[in-house]
């Protein structure tokens, strides 16, 4: 059962009217709200006494306007902008109760309009009338839904309005805190209510901010993005803690403020043929506890970029969400390994050619030398690079990649 | 009698079952060994310039809608040959360790019990022969109880034969030949030959694998 409320004029506490009665509001328009009111028989009584009760408030409030309860949606929308006062529609009176009202009370286009008023159609009980195939027929399928509004048997769900949550959380402490696990405590209970706060409204999240307030002033900020969405508290929690671990706060804390960003939860299809790939959770959490230990870049995905420069990568955080499936080739390509850094070398160089090297530990007479290949690029930029490389096959038979820049040899890495 | 099929349960003897291998797709070396065994341990040994990354870009590259890490001790992996090789960039977690041998065991301890990945490698080329001493054996225990519970390969490539009986699989590359076309006034490095050895299960047979620079 569902009741309407159109006001005379429109007013801000139209919504507060609704939604005293019920969670479920629909706002049609500014000054027409329909409202899910099924539940209230027990607190109230039946349909009359709800719309009595609408009324009270309604004029407690200093609302002036009309209120329609009946079966369906549109039926109590009708009602209460087409009928005075209040007006109770029991399910199977609509004709009888509606029928007197002018085709317009429908919201028709002014191509229907003018075609219903050309075959003699004035009220919506001259409406009802027709046949419903024919109407399919002559005014397609928005024709028959004004019919059944009509009739009062088009049932369609509530549109009802989301209420604005509030996602962020803060706790002033009565001691400052300086040890990172007395926080966690702290920060765990945020996160838990938080995450409690998501799953009650069928959201999720995949960035969060924490914002430490610190003893004689100052902030410590952190602010956590991961690639998938989730309201796992744990993950969460574990992931902050070897951020702080990382990243501590330089004094102790006196207030936490939690901050989540909620998104649409993350919908996957499992499948049983599907490849194997770590769960993202589980991942994320490998890659956070790696990244403590080795450091933040350097871990990651790489990713080449658009340039010759040699060895220009850089590292992606995160997987891409989809990545094309490389073919092998057909033969089978030399790798390479690089030293990094490159290593200096002290090269004795005899008509044009390298002929021994020492870098290092790596000491050897050259038995074979390709090159040179001299190589240049990014001229138009402020990393512009230019070398002369050998590739060459030192007597402890191992294939080292030589260059010379600004005047200097260095050993690059090794064909392996 | 009746107790002595129970006998091997009781001394926690277990059932070794054959493993799926994922095959290296060189019809040459797929010839001699079946392919790097889930689950399993498998060692690539040899020294630099014998065509051991070659084989380990390769076993990145197959399988290649499989996510798989690299635990890079010495900071050496190329992406660029690594993408030559067919390697996925976007499915390879790269681990750069720093030259600590240290960090390189533990992130691949946290990379074998997350779960996930269709292989795990462990580069430990060129590491000092003493930081390799100082492994305990105690680790590649550990990574073969973590990996057998998983269906990842966990590939470790070194100078020399490491985890030998904890591993299921060593393979031994040697250079052979290089050779290049004289072509005045350069020559450059142009195909290079190297033969990889069965060592655990022991094989007569030697693969000679072609690889080239182009």
């Amino acid at each position: 059962m569902y009741a309407a409320v159109h006001l005379t004029t429109a007013s801000p506490h139209l919504f507060q009217l609704a939604d005293a009665f019920s969670p479920y509001v629909e706002v049609v328009s500014a000054d027409t709200v329909v409202f899910d009111v099924s539940g209230l028989r027990r607190m109230f009584g039946g349909a009359h006494q709800i719309a009595s009760e609408i009324a009270r408030c309604a004029n407690a409030m200093g609302l002036q306007g009309n209120i329609g309860v009946a079966a369906s949606v549109d039926t109590a929308i009708l009602a209460a902008r087409n009928c005075k006062g209040v007006t109770v529609i029991p399910p199977g009176e609509e004709l009888r109760l509606l029928g007197d009202l002018k085709i317009n009370a429908l919201a028709l286009s002014e191509e229907m309009q003018l075609l219903l008023d050309r075959w003699g159609i004035r009220t919506l009980a001259d409406f009802c009338a027709l046949p419903e195939g024919g109407v399919l027929e002559r005014l397609g399928e928005e024709g028959r839904r004004l019919l059944r509004i009509a009739r009062g048997d088009w049932q369609r769900p509530l549109q009802a309005m989301q209420h604005r949550v509030n996602y962020s959380d803060r706790i002033v402490l009565d001691h400052a805190i300086q040890l990172l696990e007395p926080l966690l405590f702290v920060i765990s209970r945020l996160m838990h209510d938080l995450c409690a706060r998501l799953k009650s409204n069928g959201r999720s999240t995949s960035e969060i901010t924490l914002e430490l307030e610190l003893e004689g002033g100052g902030r410590h900020q952190r602010r956590m993005q991961i690639p998938f969405a989730t309201r796992e508290p744990m993950t969460w929690l574990k992931l902050l803690q070897l951020d702080l671990e990382a990243n501590p706060p330089s004094k102790p804390v006196i207030a936490v403020e939690l901050q989540i960003t909620p998104v649409d939860p993350r919908l996957a299809q499992h499948n049983l043929y599907a490849p194997l790939t770590p769960q993202p959770e589980k991942l994320e959490l490998t890659i956070g506890k790696i990244r403590a230990m080795v450091g933040t870049n350097n871990v990651g995905f790489a990713e080449l970029l658009n340039t010759h420069r040699p060895d220009a990568y850089r590292m992606q955080l995160h997987p891409p969400s989809s990545a094309p499936v490389r073919s092998l080739p057909q033969q089978l390509p030399l790798a390479f390994r690089y030293f990094r850094p490159a290593k200096e070398a002290e090269v004795t160089v005899v008509k044009g050619a390298p002929q021994r090297i020492q870098a290092g530990g790596i000491v050897g007479a050259v038995e074979w030398a390709a090159g040179p290949w001299k190589l240049s690029g990014d001229w138009w930029t402020s990393q512009s690079w230019a070398r002369t490389e050998w590739d060459v096959l030192l007597s402890n038979r191992t294939i080292y990649r030589l260059y010379l820049q600004q005047h200097r040899w260095y050993l690059e890495g090794v064909y392996d | 009698m009746a107790a002595l099929p129970h006998l091997p349960v009781v001394l926690g003897w277990r059932q070794e079952t054959p493993a799926e291998s994922v095959p290296f797709q060189i019809p040459t070396l797929d010839a001699v060994i079946a392919g790097l065994p889930r689950g399993r341990i498998s060692c690539l040994a040899g020294p630099s310039s014998s065509g051991r990354t070659t084989l380990l870009y390769r076993a990145l590259a197959v399988q290649a809608e499989e996510f798989k890490a690299l635990v890079d001790t010495n900071d050496c992996f190329d992406p660029q040959s690594a993408e030559q090789a067919g390697v996925t960039l976007q499915r390879l977690l790269w681990v750069k360790c720093g030259h600590r041998v240290e960090h390189a065991l533990k992130s691949a301890d946290l990379l074998l019990h997350a779960g996930g990945f269709g292989l795990i490698a462990l580069d430990l080329c060129d590491v000092p022969v003493a930081d390799l001493n100082h492994i305990p054996a105690s680790y590649w225990y550990r990574f073969q109880r973590a990996v057998e519970k998983s269906s990842a390969v966990f590939l470790v490539v070194a100078n020399q034969p490491l985890a030998k009986t904890a591993a299921a699989l060593i393979l031994q590359t040697d250079r052979m030949e290089i050779t290049s076309p004289h072509v005045a006034p350069f020559h450059r490095l142009h195909t290079f030959r190297f033969q990889v050895v069965c060592r655990k299960p022991q094989r007569n047979q030697a693969a000679i694998l072609t690889a080239s620079l182009d």
